[in-house]
C-alpha cells in the first residue's frame, strides 16, 4: 500500500516538474469538459423546469382537429366532458399567433385569451407584474404584455428605458406608458385596440416573452371566432393520477379531437431539449476525439530527460510495472484536474447565462432579449461527466505508458 | 502518510475545486431550482398556472417541420408559447435581434505599392 501511495506522490511531482507538458494536456481537457458541462447544465435546467411545471399544467388539453390539422374546437362538447369522472374544471382558451410588421421587422407574437372568471387561485402571480396590474374578471379591451413585446412596442419598462431607447427608433418622449392604448393590426388583417394595463417581469420571459394576454372574449373578437368556439379546452381533474384514463375516455367520446395529458407535454419538452443538444453532442464528440488523440501524442513523446530519468529509475530497481503505473497515474491526474476545472467553469458559465452563445445552449439559435435561464443537472449525470472526462484520457495513455515502461535503461541513459 | 498528499499541490487544488463545485451545485439545486425557496421558480410556475397552459417552449413541431412553404406558423407549435429557436426563423424578436444581426460590408481601396 505504501509503495502505491509513493508512486502516486511521484506522479504528482512529475506533473509539477514537467509543467509545460502538464498545461498542454490539461487545457484541451478543460475546454472539452467545460463545453460538455455547460451544455448539460443548460439543458438539464429546462428539463427540470418542465418537470416541475407538470403539476401546474392542466391535467388534459383538448384541441380540435379540422381536416387533419389543428383548428378550432366547439364548446358544445364541454357538458359531455364535465360528465367524465374526476373532471373538476373545464376552461376554454382562445389564442393564436400574431404576425406583425413593426417598422421593418417581421415579428410573430402570441395573443392569449383567458377565461378571467376561471383563473386558478394564484397569489404568487401578483409578483409577476413588472408594472401595472393583471386582468380581472369583466375586463374588456385591456391587455397585459410580456416584457419582450413591451420593449419592442416602445413601452417604458423597468430599468431598461435607456436600452429600449437605444434599440428603438423612437425618442424618449415617444415612449409609451401603462394606460396607453395600442392598436394591433396583424398582417392577416385582424384588428384590435387595447389599453395596456400591465407588463410581465423579465424574470418570467422564458414563458412569456412573446405573450399578449387579453380576455377570452377579446381574443374571440380579434381572431373572428364564434361564441361557441375556442382554440383549445383545458381540463383540470380532482385527481391527477387518473389523467390517462380520463384522456382516453375523452378521446373515445369525441371524434376530431387531439387529447394531450400534462405528462405527455412534459415529456415532449424534455425530449425536445434532449434532441436540441444533438449539435452540441456532435461538436463535443469531435472535440473529445481530438483531445484523446492530443493526449496520446503528448504522452507518447518522451523527452531525452524523461527517458534518462526512466533509465536511472529502472537501473536502481524500479520495475516496468512501476513506471507504467506512474505514467498512468499522471494521466489520471491530468484527467481529474482538467475535468474538475472544466466542469466548474462550464457550470459557472451556465449560471452566468452562457454569454455569447446563449442561443445555442437554450435552443438552436435565438431567444431575445436576454433573460434568466434555469440551470440544473442531476448528480448522477455529473458523476458520469467525471467518468467521461477521466477514464478515456487515462486509458488512452496506457500504450504510451507501456512504451515508456519498456525503455531499455542502458540506451536511455547513454542517449 | 496521507498528509503528504496534501503537500502535493495538485491534490489540494483538485480537492478545493471539488469542494467549490459541489458547494455551488448544492446551493443552486437547493435554492435556485427549489420551488419552495426560489422566488424566480415560483414566478415561472405561477405564469404557467395562471395562463392555464403549456406555455413551455415546446419546439417539437419546429424540429420536425422545416418546410417554410407551410407559412408563418410552420415552425411554431400547436400549443401556445412555443418559441421557434431557429436563427433563420427570427419570428419572435425585438429590435435588439435586428441590431445584433446587422452587418455592414464596405470596400476599402488598397494603396498601390509602387516598387522602386
Amino acid at each position: 500500500m505504501k509503495k502505491y501511495l509513493n508512486l502516486f506522490l511521484v506522479a504528482a511531482q512529475n506533473l509539477r516538474r514537467y509543467k509545460a507538458k502538464s498545461i498542454t494536456i490539461t487545457i484541451p481537457i478543460i475546454l472539452m469538459m467545460a463545453v460538455s458541462s455547460f451544455m448539460m447544465f443548460s439543458r438539464g435546467g429546462f428539463a427540470k423546469d418542465a418537470q416541475m411545471a407538470r403539476e401546474f399544467l392542466p391535467d388534459i388539453t383538448i384541441q380540435g382537429i379540422e381536416a387533419g390539422r389543428v383548428g378550432k374546437i366547439s364548446l358544445d362538447i364541454i357538458p359531455e366532458i364535465k360528465k367524465v369522472p374526476h373532471v373538476k374544471i373545464v376552461a376554454p382558451r382562445v389564442w393564436g399567433y400574431l404576425p406583425l410588421k413593426v417598422d421593418d421587422l417581421d415579428i410573430s407574437y402570441t395573443l392569449m385569451g383567458l377565461e378571467l372568471e376561471d383563473i386558478p387561485d394564484n397569489p404568487e402571480f401578483l409578483e409577476v407584474m413588472e408594472d401595472g396590474s393583471f386582468l380581472v374578471p369583466g375586463d374588456r379591451n385591456k391587455i397585459v404584455l410580456g416584457y419582450g413585446v413591451a420593449q419592442t412596442l416602445g413601452f417604458r419598462v423597468g430599468e431598461d428605458i435607456e436600452m429600449a431607447l437605444e434599440l428603438c427608433t423612437i425618442s424618449k418622449s415617444d415612449l409609451k406608458d401603462i394606460g396607453d392604448e395600442i392598436t394591433i393590426d396583424d398582417t392577416l388583417g385582424n384588428h384590435g385596440k387595447f389599453k395596456v394595463i400591465g407588463i410581465l417581469k423579465n424574470r418570467v420571459q422564458v414563458y412569456s416573452a412573446d405573450l399578449m394576454i387579453v380576455s377570452n372574449d377579446d381574443a374571440r373578437d380579434f381572431f373572428g371566432y364564434a361564441k361557441n368556439e375556442a382554440s383549445d379546452i383545458l381540463v383540470y381533474l380532482d385527481e391527477s393520477g387518473s389523467a390517462d384514463r380520463a384522456a382516453l375516455m375523452i378521446s373515445q367520446l369525441f371524434t376530431n379531437t387531439r387529447v394531450m395529458t400534462a405528462k405527455a407535454l412534459t415529456n415532449l419538452v424534455v425530449e425536445a431539449f434532449g434532441r436540441r443538444s444533438g449539435t452540441f453532442s456532435a461538436m463535443w464528440l469531435m472535440l473529445f476525439s481530438t483531445v484523446l488523440m492530443f493526449a496520446w501524442s503528448q504522452t507518447t513523446h518522451i523527452s531525452v530527460d524523461a527517458g534518462k530519468e526512466i533509465g536511472i529509475l529502472k537501473s536502481i530497481g524500479w520495475q516496468t510495472g512501476d513506471i507504467i503505473l506512474v505514467k498512468m497515474v499522471e494521466s489520471l491526474l491530468y484527467g481529474f484536474l482538467g475535468t474538475s476545472i472544466g466542469i466548474l467553469l462550464g457550470f459557472v458559465y451556465a449560471l452566468m447565462g452562457t454569454p455569447g452563445i446563449s442561443g445555442y445552449c437554450i435552443g438552436c439559435a435565438s431567444i431575445y432579449p436576454k433573460f434568466p435561464v434555469p440551470v440544473s443537472c442531476d448528480a448522477g449525470s455529473i458523476i458520469l461527466l467525471f467518468l467521461i472526462g477521466v477514464i478515456p484520457v487515462t486509458l488512452i495513455t496506457a500504450i504510451p505508458a507501456w512504451l515508456a515502461g519498456t525503455i531499455d535503461p542502458d540506451k536511455a541513459i547513454k542517449s | 502518510m496521507f498528509k503528504y498528499f496534501f503537500h502535493q499541490r495538485i491534490f489540494l487544488i483538485i480537492l478545493i475545486l471539488q469542494i467549490i463545485f459541489w458547494s455551488i451545485y448544492l446551493i443552486n439545486e437547493s435554492i435556485n431550482m427549489n420551488y419552495s425557496r426560489s422566488h424566480d421558480t415560483q414566478m415561472r410556475m405561477s405564469v404557467i398556472k395562471t395562463l392555464g397552459g403549456p406555455c413551455i417552449p415546446i419546439i417539437a413541431q419546429c424540429c420536425t417541420s422545416r418546410n417554410i412553404s407551410e407559412g408563418i406558423y410552420a415552425r411554431r407549435s400547436d400549443l401556445p408559447g412555443g418559441y421557434c429557436f431557429h436563427s433563420d426563423c427570427d419570428l419572435i424578436n425585438t429590435r435588439k435581434l435586428h441590431k445584433e444581426k446587422y452587418y455592414k460590408i464596405s470596400l476599402s481601396k488598397k494603396k498601390r505599392i509602387v516598387s522602386q
